[in-house]
Order: structure tokens, then sequence, then C-alpha cells
């Protein structure tokens, strides 16, 4: 039942917290946070650290069951497979939303014209066949390629160092908190993704300071993120608000690095790991879960019903990124965000009535 | 068994891809059939008040040398987006722009408001964000033309010019992102390089001025394709943006005194003219600035908004000559206090005239208002609201500057 080993488990959890955070919702949050931006995001990244702290306290306390398993114990079978189907809407959006992002940023970074079926059939299959592979092939190529995206996000950020304007930024919390809220709030689309990592409960094999290593990984990556985040509100200053993908502008910003050579390459490298890879995990999550839900022992109905229903959204969002983020701040936004309090509310709720049973 | 018919899957699966998209693949016409490379975009206001686009393009073809063969293409418009598909329409292609490295505006264009104009390539990311943006005295399109009659190896040509001096020239590092930035910011105000199209036949005379007028950042950089052709011109001067449009022109010797304030600028000459101390007599004395680092103190003290600056220069000696032009051979030992005394004051001479110029057109290039709103904002907001105008705060602003010189031998 162990297939993935520690190491594996923190590097989906690090993929997971990086695939929706370095291109699109940096500038997003500028159109609501202006400068204050660098706060918001710092409270969204608090809030992901809470929430990856609490499953993994939950994952520790119940190391031979797997989610479902817990769920059915707690709430019975029936509402234990409403709440995965809760869930499973809440990982569709997001794996949705992160196909459309590599799009978008295929079309801008490498080519003017991307036929779409060019697009959509190899990365489904691709993606589809990682995910009925199984969740120890998708751990071991992140577990092989990490390393390399997170270099690159390092190098394509840092490039652009020397255009950065610390000015921008001042003076803190001008308007008051007001705008660091309002930030908060448009990226709970984004955030929460730790939820996801309760799919792998009962697979990961534990070792000793387990927990430390694992929360202090993942908080370094936070920080990085972050790092990330400010240097773009640096160097945009007042213009974030134009970008489209916040790492992959930053090298191309900076007039040192585009006279020796872009960097662009790097940000390519990341997307077609990190991202590729992370839709990955959310297939493979997906279906799990519809397996659970249908009652089916083999993965490939479930990924076919998942990639139906996001070609399906796709289409009805016409494959455009824009509209797609309109719709996230109109809709999906507060979907997300409801399953995502839900579920800290649940997460909190299986620890008390663990306590109460022991 | 089962692993067999997985594998087979995927093998019939790239089988298949293969036959659907390889045929489309082999057909499809190359990009650089359909899409032009442009490497400047000129926009003016055209007779009948549109816009007018211009657009320096390569075509490809080939050649043993470097020297790509250019083509104008210029079409009026509405809006930009509806200047651009017009050209599109001309020349049988789209537009490629992730190679334009410059946009030069029209001095009749400046009346608009720039970033409005200029909205369609900051919003549909088909443009590099480090685009230089420079202005010039007559059209643009006719910069464009000049600028394409030079070869790309050329030292002297457009891409190098609006490149070159970063370190020297404020004025020179203005990219098309700076201006929205700046037009965004509280202050809005931008200092963009000018670049003219010189038709006098002095072309020689213009290239070697640089150097002898005493600072490297006021030199012309001229190029020429042919000795009686036309040239492009640098001479350092700048224009001044005002919420988007054209406030005013600065010559090389005022942007120069803006110099002092701007981090970014590194490099320059700095002269003193009519040095005397007990061994040299009235002589001119000229260093290479090396290096510059500028602290900012910013208070308010009695209402009063208070700019300390701490300039610290790394120079090298470059000449000594007396006023008739002669030169000395043997550098004497000229620094000394009074070279130091005599340096201090010339720097802040030049940043009291920066500031005047400002003071008298209202303008901040300084970014003044920024500095004061970052690090006293409370104070600054006090301050403005005490005035009748909040708009003509440099009015009340003063400087103190503080010089250190450090002679690198």
């Amino acid at each position: 039942m162990k297939v993935i080993s520690s190491l594996q488990f923190t590097f989906i959890s690090i993929f997971l917290l990086l695939s929706t955070k370095v291109f699109t919702i940096t500038p997003y949050v500028f159109g609501y946070a202006g400068k204050d931006s660098i706060w918001s995001m710092s409270f969204g990244a608090l809030i992901d650290l809470a929430i990856l702290v609490l499953v993994i306290v939950i994952m520790q306390k119940n190391k031979e069951i797997t989610f479902f398993e817990l769920l059915k114990k707690s709430f019975g079978t029936i509402i234990a497979k409403i709440l995965l189907c809760f869930l499973f809407v809440f990982i569709l959006l997001k794996a949705l939303f992160l196909y459309q992002e590599t799009h978008s940023f295929f079309l801008q970074i490498l080519f003017d014209e991307f036929p779409l079926l060019l697009y959509v059939i190899p990365v489904l299959f691709i993606t589809g066949y990682f995910a009925v592979k199984g969740i120890d092939t998708i751990a071991r190529s992140i577990e092989i390629f990490a390393i390399f995206v997170l270099i690159g996000v390092i190098i394509c950020a840092s490039t652009a160092v020397n255009d950065a304007n610390f000015n921008y930024l001042l003076p803190f919390f001008e308007d008051g908190i007001g705008p660091s809220l309002d930030g908060l709030w448009a990226q709970m689309f984004y955030r929460g993704n730790p939820i996801i990592l309760l799919c792998f409960m009962g697979k990961v094999e534990f070792k000793k300071h387990f927990n430390v290593k694992f929360i202090l990984s993942n908080f370094i990556l936070l920080l990085m993120l972050l790092g990330t985040a400010l240097l773009f509100y640096m160097v945009y200053g007042p213009s974030a608000r134009y970008v489209e993908f916040a790492l992959a502008d930053l090298p191309q910003y900076d007039p040192f690095v585009s006279d020796l050579g872009r960097f662009n390459w790097l940000s390519v490298v990341v997307c077609t790991f990190a991202l590729f890879l992370t839709s990955s995990v959310f297939l493979y999550c997906l279906a799990l879960i519809g397996r659970w839900i249908l009652g089916l022992k083999r993965s490939i109905i479930p990924i076919g019903i998942s990639l139906t229903m996001v070609i399906i959204l796709a289409l009805i969002n016409q494959f455009s990124l824009p509209l797609m983020m309109e719709r996230i701040a109109n809709e999906w936004l507060w979907i997300n965000a409801s399953v995502l309090f839900l579920y800290v509310l649940l997460s909190f709720g299986l620890l008390i009535f663990r306590r109460k049973n022991e | 068994m089962n692993k067999a018919l997985k594998y087979k899957i995927v093998v019939w699966f790239i089988i298949g891809f293969l036959l659907i998209f390889l045929p489309s693949a082999v057909t499809t016409p190359s990009q650089i059939q359909t899409k032009s490379i442009v490497l400047g975009i000129g926009i003016d206001k055209s007779d009948s008040e549109m816009l007018e686009v211009s657009a320096q393009i390569i075509i490809p073809q080939q050649s043993t040398n470097y020297s790509p063969k250019n083509l104008i293409a210029s079409a009026e418009g509405n809006s930009l987006i509806d200047a651009i598909f017009n050209i599109e329409a001309e020349i049988g292609q789209r537009l490629g722009l992730a190679h334009c490295y410059v946009i030069i505006l029209g001095d009749e264009i400046c009346s608009e408001n720039i970033p409005e104009i200029l909205d369609f390539f900051i919003r549909s990311n088909i443009m590099g964000n480090n685009s230089s943006l420079v202005h010039t005295s007559g059209k643009a399109k006719k910069l464009l033309e000049t600028s394409a009659q030079l070869s790309a190896s050329d030292v002297n040509n457009l891409q190098n010019i609006t490149k070159y001096n970063r370190k020297n020239n404020i004025a020179a590092d203005t990219s098309f992102i700076d201006l929205f930035n700046e037009y965004l910011s509280p202050a809005p105000f931008s200092l963009v390089a000018s670049i003219s199209v010189d038709e006098s036949e002095s072309s020689s005379s213009e290239s070697s001025s640089e150097g002898s007028s005493g600072d490297s950042s006021s030199s012309s950089s001229s190029a020429t394709n042919s000795p009686s052709s036309t040239v492009l011109k640098n001479d350092g001067s700048a224009v001044v943006f005002k919420k988007g449009k054209k406030l005013l022109t600065l010559n090389k010797d005022q942007v120069i005194k803006f110099n002092w304030l701007e981090t970014k600028t590194q490099r320059g000459l700095l002269t003193i003219e009519h040095f005397t101390n007990n061994i040299l007599n009235d002589v001119n004395i000229t260093l290479k600035q090396i290096s510059k680092s500028i602290n900012f103190n910013a208070k308010i003290v009695n209402n009063t908004p208070i700019l300390k600056l701490n300039i610290a220069l790394e120079t090298t000696l470059d000449v000594i000559e007396n006023p008739e032009g002669d030169l000395y051979t043997i550098h004497y030992n000229y620094f000394d206090n009074a070279f130091r005394n005599a340096v201090q004051n010339k720097v802040k001479q030049d940043i009291a005239d920066a500031l005047s110029i400002s003071k008298i057109n209202n303008f901040d290039i300084m970014n003044i208002y920024n500095i004061f709103n970052t690090s006293n904002h409370q104070e600054w907001k006090k301050f403005l609201s005490t005035l009748e105008n909040p708009e003509n705060y440099m009015e009340r602003v003063e400087i103190e500057v503080n010089t250190s010189i450090v002679d690198r031998k």
C-alpha cells in the first residue's frame, strides 16, 4: 500500500504549491491589492501553510487508512461520497485552470500561432497516461525533475534583481488593510492546494522527523514564491497589472538579460515539468476520487470522465485564459473557497472526532 | 499480456498522432512566410489627424554579410491596432513585434496621451516590455527610414544609439513600460530621449564631437550612410512627459544636470573649469566618473521638504588643459582640498540648476514626490494638504548636497 516515499511526497506537495503560484496569480492579485499585493500574497501563503499543517497532522494520525476509508468510518458511505464529490469539483477546476494556463503560456512564449488540437491531444494524453501509470510513476518523475524546476524558478526570478525598486511597494497599507484583504479573497481559488494531499493518505511511507522536514521544506518554498512575487512587484511597479505571466516576463524585462539572450527557455522548462506533472497529479487524484465515488477498481473510466469534463469546460470558456480568469473571479472563486472552507472544517472535525474516539 | 496491450495502445496512439498531424505540419507554410520581423515602430499624427504607424521590417534574404534588407511600411488608422491591421493588409503578412527594440514617437503625436495610444502593446503581450521609447523632433517615419539605410554592423545604428549610454544618460533608458509606470505613479513625469534626423552634410564633425564637449552624456552620436546623406543625431536632449503628454524639451546641458540625482547613471565626464590652486593656474580639469552612489535622506522641517543627498563619486583623471586648449602632459597634484571644494560646488550648482528648471516648469522627473511619499508618508500628506495647489509641491522643495570624491589613479 505504501507506494511513495516521504521525499517524493514532499516534492509532490511542493509541486502542488508551485503550480498555480508562479504565473498568473501574481499579476492577478495586483489588480485587487495594488502595491499591497505582497501582503495579500503573504497572507495567502500563511493560509496554505496552515492547511498544510492541518493535512499532515490528519495524515500522521491515520497512517494506515485511505482518506475515503476515514470519511466512511467517520460519516458513513453516502456522506463520504458527497464530500468527495465536492473535492472532485475543487480539483477539476484547478486542473482545468492549469491546462489553460499552460496553453496560454506556450501561446505567448513559444508560438505566435498554436493550433489548439496540437496542444490538447498530446497534453491530455501525456497527463492521462501518467495518471494511469499510477502515483509511483508520477512521484518518481517529480523527484527527478524537482531540483531543476526549483533552480529554474530561482534563475528566472533573480535575473531581474537589478531592476527591482523597493519604493514601488511603499508606503505599506496606504489605504488601510482593505486592498490586502481584497487581494487575499481574490486568490482563494489558487490557494488550498494542500487539501489535495489528503488523497495520498495511507500511501506515504513516513520517516522519523518527517513532519518537521516536510513543513520546513514547504515553508522554504512558500518563501521562495513570495520572494519571486516581491521581485515581480518591485520590477514592474504599477504596470504589474498588465502582465499575464509573472515568471515568464521577469527575465524578459531586464535589459541585461535581453542583451545577452533571454532566459525564457528556463521558464519553459519550469512550465513543462512542473505544470505537466502537477496536472498529472491532479488527474490521478481525480481518477482516485472517481474510483471511490463510483466504486471502480481501475482508473481508466474516471480519467476518461475527468478529461471529458476538462474539454467541455474548456470549450465553454473558448480555451481563453482571460475568459477563464473572469469566470474564476465571478463563479469558481466562490465554489473553491466554499469547498476549501468545508474541508478545513471537516479536517478539524476529523481530528476532534478521533480524539473523542480515543 | 496487459502490459503488452498497454504498450500497443501507446504505439498506436503515436502512429495515429503522426498520421493526423504530420501532413499538416509538412504542408503548413513556414512562419517566416506569414509573419514579418519588425525592428522598430514609429508613431506619427497624419495630415488627416489620424494615427500613422510605420514599421521597420526585415526582409529575410540569402546573404553573406549581416546587413538585412529593410522595408518601411506605414498605414493610417483610428487606433494603433487599426493602423497595424492596415499595415498587415498592405504587406500581406502579420507583424511580428517580439524583436521590436524601439518605439519612436513623432513630435506631433506627443501632444496626445501616449500611454492611451500604446495601451494595445502593453495589454497584448505581443511586444517585449523593454522596448526603448524614443522621441524625435520630426516625423518618426523619417527616423525609421534613416535607420533602415544603416547597416546592422554600423556601430551608430539606431539600435545601438537607443541602447548605448544606458549608464550615462537618464533619458536614454526609458522603456515603454517605464512610461506606464511613471504615468500610473502619483508623480506622472517621464524623461524620454530625443533623437533627430540631421540632414546637414557635416556628419563627420558630428561624430567627432564626442569627448570634446566635456561630458560624454552630452556627446553627439551620429551615423552616416554616405557623407552627404542624413544622419541620426543623439545629442543628449530629452523630452519631459507629464501625464503621458509632452511638456517640454530639455537640451543636453539641462539633461546632464538631472543625472546627478539618478542612481542608474554611473559613468560620465566631470569638468571643472578655470581651476586654480598652489600649482595649477586657470586650467580646465576633466575627470572620468567611474561610479556614483547616492544616499537619500528626506525630511520635512517646518513644513519644508528637505532632501539631503550624499553623493559619493569615484573618478579618474582624464585631461588637464589650459583655456587655450593646450594639454598638460605632466599630471600635477591637482587633487587637494581646493579641488574637492570645486567638485562639490560644481555638483551643487548642477543640482541647483536642475531644481530650478523643475520649479520653473513644475515637473518632477527627480521623483521627489515618491521619495517623500515613501519615506515620510504621513508628514508628506500633511505638507501637501497645506498647499493651495498640491501639484505645485516642487516650489517648496529644497535640496542639500554633500559630495565626496575618491580619485583612482
